[in-house]
């Protein structure tokens, strides 16, 4: 059973529309995490930043991050890529709980594996 | 101006010409081969010494204060002069550096020693950069090499103490931060966005082998978006994003300080990230 101050939603990042409201869902404020994520998620990670991850290790040498999460005192925010241009996008009062909301989400849409 | 007069990194690091100027000294560094032990001449101006892409030392014409001045005045009370100039001629005697001797003998720490020479550096860089406007310097190779690792300086590392030499305290701030933020295996740097937007670096973690217009690319990065996720949020205060299961990036604001941080694992960036989320978090009221 989903957390009631949770929003969390499948969204495609081509259109900005939200696909499917999960359980919880705050519809205004999913559409507008949308379009940021289609921002964040489709801006490419700077070609420094891609060769540090690489001097640690990482093998992947994708465009994007998998996951991005922005928080403040009001909340946390986070994106995750999943195939076909689309992303769940979930809203929290704290970064704690959603953890467990975008495990449940990637193993049911199929979440790109990090 | 007066022929003697040097200019500090204080008074011109707002200058974006003259910013530009240092920015090329520094990449002229960058560029040299891997391994390159030498000396990169700018005719009459001045002179960095280079062992591997790190600068060991500058030294521009008519530059004061000198070296012995910073010295001296590093600490509280200050070295005498007298007492410098005596060793310096030990140390002639005996063929020993100077700054070995400085530190062996408890004159100065290492950190104070190094602040010194940092400083010197600097101001070096920027007389050097304000006389030759971009020209390009000659290399002169040589083969000594081997100065200690305390006293070498990464050009982003220089770049971010002459930002910084104007902007002391927040400054001083970012280096505070960075040291009590970072977990052990996370890199970060430090910057500021100037108010025609360019994003000025103070600090940086020593450890993260970056070059200049790799640093800058980084902060522009991130305050875009720092800018993007504040559309949706107005109180965003920290942004992170994975990269793949081991590793991930973390960006945040205090004040108008911006960080940005290479975590090695994400146990590292959720450490950090956690210290962030909990330092924004309202106090617990008490009934």
């Amino acid at each position: 059973m989903m957390d009631a101050s949770i929003s969390c939603a499948v969204v495609c990042l081509r259109t900005s529309s939200v696909l499917e409201l999960l359980e919880g869902a705050s519809a205004p404020r999913i559409v507008e995490l949308a379009q940021v994520a289609r921002s964040l998620l489709q801006r490419a990670v700077p070609p420094p930043l891609v060769t540090a991850f690489a001097r640690l290790g990482s093998e992947r040498s994708e465009a994007s991050f998998a996951e991005i999460c922005f928080v403040s005192v009001a909340g946390a925010h986070v994106i995750r890529q999943l195939p076909a241009e689309r992303a769940i996008v979930a809203v929290c009062a704290s970064p704690e709980r959603l953890g467990a909301v975008l495990s449940a989400a990637r193993t049911h849409h199929g979440a790109r594996s990090p | 101006m007066k022929p003697d007069f040097t200019p500090s990194p204080t008074s011109v690091s707002g200058n974006p010409l003259l910013v530009a100027s240092v920015v090329d000294l520094l990449e002229q560094v960058e560029r040299l081969p891997a391994g390159a032990t030498g000396a990169l001449v700018f005719g009459d101006e001045g002179v960095i010494l280079v062992e591997d892409k790190q600068i060991c030392w500058a030294v521009a014409r008519g530059m004061q204060p000198r070296l012995s001045d910073l010295l001296c005045g590093q600490r509280q009370p200050p070295l005498s002069h007298a007492r410098l100039e005596q060793l310096c001629r030990s140390c002639r005697e005996l063929g020993t550096p100077l700054g070995q001797a400085l530190v062996e003998q408890g004159l100065l720490s290492t950190a104070e020693l190094r602040a010194a020479l940092e400083r010197h550096t600097c101001e070096a860089l920027v007389r050097i950069a304000q006389h030759t406007r971009g020209e390009p310097a000659r290399f002169e190779s040589h083969r000594r090499d081997g100065y200690h690792a305390d006293f070498l300086f990464g050009p982003v590392e220089l770049l971010a103490a002459f930002s910084g030499s104007r902007r002391g305290l927040l400054a001083a701030e970012a280096h505070v931060e960075l040291k009590r933020r970072l977990p052990p295996d996370a890199y970060g740097i430090s910057f500021m966005r100037e108010l025609d937007g360019v994003p000025v670096l103070l600090a940086v973690r020593p450890g993260w082998s970056l070059t200049v217009s790799a640093a800058l690319a980084i902060t522009r990065w991130v305050l875009q978006a720092l800018d993007d996720a504040s559309r949706v949020d107005a109180a965003c205060t920290a942004l992170s994003g994975v990269w793949c299961e081991k590793t991930s990036f973390v960006a945040w604001r205090a004040g108008s300080l911006h960080y940005a941080a290479l975590c090695a694992s994400r146990p590292a960036s959720a450490r950090l990230l956690s210290s962030l989320v909990a330092q924004r978090r309202p106090p617990t009221e008490v009934t």
